[in-house]
């Protein structure tokens, strides 16, 4: 698959602090990539970068194969979808569609372009309403309908679940991935949240204070995280004697397994999460580990003497 | 852009054509000798009358003010109408509004007749031409830059305060006293220099409220620009004036960080 | 005891700020020029309207405000705009400082300014300089009302609309400038009506040939009371309170 965007060793310093350093990756047409990364890990700026709302102090930043780090917003093929939608309050959705088309002089099949993007989005009925008139789901489209009508290489997505009920993301986060399989466009998607970004990416980077710190596929950052901040980012982990395992990895029972090393443990406390069971137990040396069963294999209760035991697979080990 | 700049860098401009006056002017010969009159005790005490009658009007507007901003801050769904109600005098003709105080205030005016025919007073009392009639002049225009101020400053005042106080055993005057009072304080900085600085340079007032009888330090400018033809005296007095306002306004800012006017 | 007397006051205070204005009105009916009533009369308004001077003087008053109006408005509005996107200490101060000169001072800098340039220029002093210097002091008034409505507004707005395609001009006209519309006019009021009141600064710098309503009022009550001034204030305050009520009205939309 050919790359559509090349980012190069992007670097972005400002006086007081350096957002981000040495960013490299490329995403593939037709890829839903992710930025995923904790609050201030520079996520944000790299976006910004890319939509050009900041120009790179350092590297360059290519749209399938052309420069276009020194190019203003406007001249660059890519949309963004703002965190709060930013949508244009005077205007009524319909024309908040249109409103890069009017800027483009892409005057001809105007309207029938807008309502087919509406009509993708579910929203061909709204067209004549204000923005304050319709909820924040129904504005969520909107801004991706606006921003899908030019038909961008990339689009740009800032955290656009988030402003969203929880009850609602994932719902939305669904149709998201539907849209952008149907729509074909590439994604470049930023979140905070690891299990939107391990559900809806077909590659991801995690990030933390400016880096990448590991790029790849959901299954490869989850399985095989290269740092310890990947491996406790992406999802829980239990370190026992420097040796990382996750809970659902983290098997207990009652006898010492044959054929296995296992350590001994006395059981503190269980939690129950509905279809799941977090068991913690306390080991003799005094560190603690979280094992995750599923309800239908409980049979534990506290004060219990337990042996917890891993797979060598399941260990997370770090470059 | 540089359209924005242009615009108020001309302002400025104009300021720095003005240090040009004190240093001689039309005679060529600069010096300071401008500066160095105003303490001939004729003008001193021009700038000593015009510090009194701002510094009264000053006390008069918070004094005056502070019920109003109460009573508007307590008034529920009809603030805003107070509001306007407040500010909308302000906004029409200052000149007429000082006009009205001259219909009022002399010897034929509204007062006199109105006294005289209830047969209280004989003669006219002599209300206009002296600092009284002025400083009534001062306290009507300026009101509203009390009023203002000190009801913003209530409006940020957490009602929980004042329950507490009460709970702890404080009388209405007390906690009006003790709590509300001090509480206000950037109010009350804030109305002070809204109406005292504008008071100092005050020119129409005491010239139409004042006659000759209350001359001020505007006045005085004024003077040395027409009929004086003392330029470089009338911008050595100007300088001086804004000096004043300048550090007045330094002073009283150090308390006030929310100056977020601009 | 504080329940019935705050209101009491605030009856009072609005009285004595409106009484002046509300007596002052009343008397230009009066059939007398003295200050007893005798009888209602429309015979001050019709001396107002048959007066050369005066009609002279408001024109030009009105020329001079709307044309300052125009320009301040413009000025002003371009000039919040580029607080807003960027601080400029030198800016803002030198804002804060025309709003806090005496009038007195302002004027006589503008006339010492003026008459300095004069020196090149062969010019006299006229409606034009007068024009001028109600936009130099107008535009600190217009920079503070469309601040307000500024703050606003949501300054991703304008980076959508760059990210769809509009250049810097274009986001501003087509998105800021929608959005502060109502602010802009309500400034643009406020700044006629500052303008055509004004009395201090104008005196200092008109012409012979440019006397203002204002200026002419003043004469008049110099010389002692007279109820064509009574008829014209009140005109005078009814139009500039119409002005400003619809100026407020706009800044709450």
């Amino acid at each position: 698959m050919p790359c559509v965007l090349e980012l190069r060793d992007i670097s972005k310093h400002y006086t007081t602090q350096k957002a981000v350093t040495g960013i490299s990756l490329q995403v593939q047409k037709g890829e839903f990539f992710s930025l995923l990364g904790p609050s201030g890990c520079g996520k944000t700026t790299t976006l910004r970068l890319v939509a050009g709302f900041e120009e790179p102090t350092t590297g360059e930043i290519a749209l399938n194969g052309n420069p276009i780090h020194h190019l203003p917003p406007y001249h660059r093929n890519v949309s963004t979808v703002f965190q709060n939608y930013a949508l244009f309050p005077h205007l009524t959705v319909r024309q908040n569609v249109e409103f890069g088309l009017r800027r483009r002089k892409e005057l001809h099949d105007i309207a029938d372009r807008a309502r087919r993007v509406l009509e993708m989005v579910q929203l061909a009925n709204k067209g004549s309403r204000k923005p304050s008139e319709i909820s924040g789901g129904e504005r969520q489209r909107v801004a991706l309908a606006r921003s899908l009508v030019l038909a961008p290489d990339v689009l740009l997505l800032d955290e656009p679940l988030s402003a969203l009920d929880p009850a609602l993301r994932k719902q939305v986060r669904a149709e998201l991935k539907s849209l952008q399989r149907q729509v074909g466009i590439t994604f470049l998607f930023v979140t905070h949240d690891q299990e939107e970004a391990l559900s809806l990416s077909d590659r991801l980077a995690v990030m933390n204070a400016g880096q990448i710190e590991q790029l790849g596929t959901p299954q490869d950052v989850y399985l095989r995280p290269r740092t310890r901040f990947v491996a406790s980012f992406l999802g829980s982990v239990n370190w026992i004697n420097g040796i990382g395992v996750r809970p659902e990895a983290t098997r207990i029972v009652k006898q010492a397994p044959a054929h296995r090393p296992s350590h001994p443990a006395t059981v503190e406390e269980i939690t129950f999460l509905g279809s799941l069971v977090h068991i913690r137990a306390q080991l003799h040396d005094g560190s603690a580990v979280t094992a995750e069963v599923s309800r239908l294999n409980n049979g534990f209760a506290p004060a219990d003497d337990v042996y917890i035991w891993w797979e060598p697979c399941d260990e997370l080990k770090f470059d | 852009m540089l359209l924005l700049f242009a615009a108020p860098l001309t302002v400025i401009c104009f300021y720095s054509a003005m240090t040009r006056g004190p240093y001689g002017g039309f005679s060529l010969p600069w010096t300071l000798d401008s500066y160095g009159r105003l303490a001939d005790s004729l003008y001193f005490a021009i700038l000593l009358r015009s510090f009194w009658i701002a510094g009264v009007s000053t006390i008069f507007c918070l004094v005056l003010g502070f019920p109003l901003a109460l009573f508007i801050s307590r008034a529920g769904p009809r603030k805003n109408l107070y509001l306007t109600l407040v500010i909308l005098p302000f906004w029409t003709s200052f000149l007429v509004r000082t006009y009205a105080w001259m219909f009022l205030l002399r010897d034929t005016g509204l007062i006199n007749t109105v006294l005289q025919k209830t047969g209280l007073i004989h003669d006219p009392l002599p209300l206009l031409y002296n600092d009284g009639a002025v400083i009534v002049g001062l306290v009507y225009g300026f009101l509203p830059f009390t009023v203002l101020p000190l009801y913003a400053a209530l409006e940020r005042l957490d009602p929980n305060l004042l329950e507490a106080a009460a709970d702890l055993g404080a009388t209405p005057w007390h906690t009006l006293t003790r709590v509300v009072i001090p509480l206000c304080a950037p109010g009350i900085r804030a109305g002070t220099i809204l109406v005292f600085i504008p008071c100092l340079g005050a020119y129409l007032t005491p010239d139409l409220l004042g006659g000759g009888k209350s001359v001020m330090v505007g006045n005085l400018v004024q003077n040395q620009f027409t009929s004086s033809r003392d330029w470089p005296f009338g911008a050595a007095i100007s300088l001086t004036l804004m000096a004043l306002v300048m550090l007045l306004l330094l002073l009283f800012m150090r308390g006030n960080s929310e100056e977020g006017l601009l | 005891m504080k329940r019935r007397a705050l209101p009491v006051y605030a009856a009072a205070a609005f009285a004595f700020l409106y009484v002046p204005l509300i007596v002052l009105s009343a008397f230009s009916f009066n059939a007398s020029k003295f200050t007893v009533w005798e009888g209602f009369s429309l015979q001050w308004y019709a001396a107002a309207f048959h007066d050369p001077q005066l009609a002279e003087a408001t024109g030009n008053s009105l020329i001079i405000a709307v044309v300052a109006t125009l320009l301040s408005t413009v000025i002003g509005t371009l000039c919040a705009y580029g607080l807003w996107k960027r601080k400029s200490p030198l800016l803002a101060g030198s804002l804060y400082l025309s709003l806090v000169t005496p009038e007195i001072v302002a004027g006589i800098s503008l006339l010492a300014f003026f008459q300095w340039v004069f020196r090149f220029l062969h010019v006299r002093l006229g409606m034009h300089t007068v024009i001028l210097a109600h936009i130099s002091f107008s535009i600190a008034y217009v920079v503070i009302v469309v601040m307000a409505r500024l703050r606003t507004v949501d300054p991703k707005l304008e980076e959508a609309a760059l990210d769809l395609g509009a250049n810097e001009w274009g986001a501003f006209w087509h998105v800021t400038l929608p959005a502060i519309l109502p602010g802009v006019v309500a400034a643009a009021l406020l700044a006629f009506t500052v303008s055509f009141d004004d009395y201090v600064i104008t005196s200092l710098v008109a012409g012979v040939d440019s006397e203002t309503l204002p200026m002419v009022i003043y004469a008049f009550a110099r010389r002692g009371v007279n109820p064509v001034v009574n008829a014209i204030s009140a005109l005078i305050v009814f139009g500039l309170g119409v002005l400003i009520l619809l100026s407020q009205r706009l800044q709450k939309t």
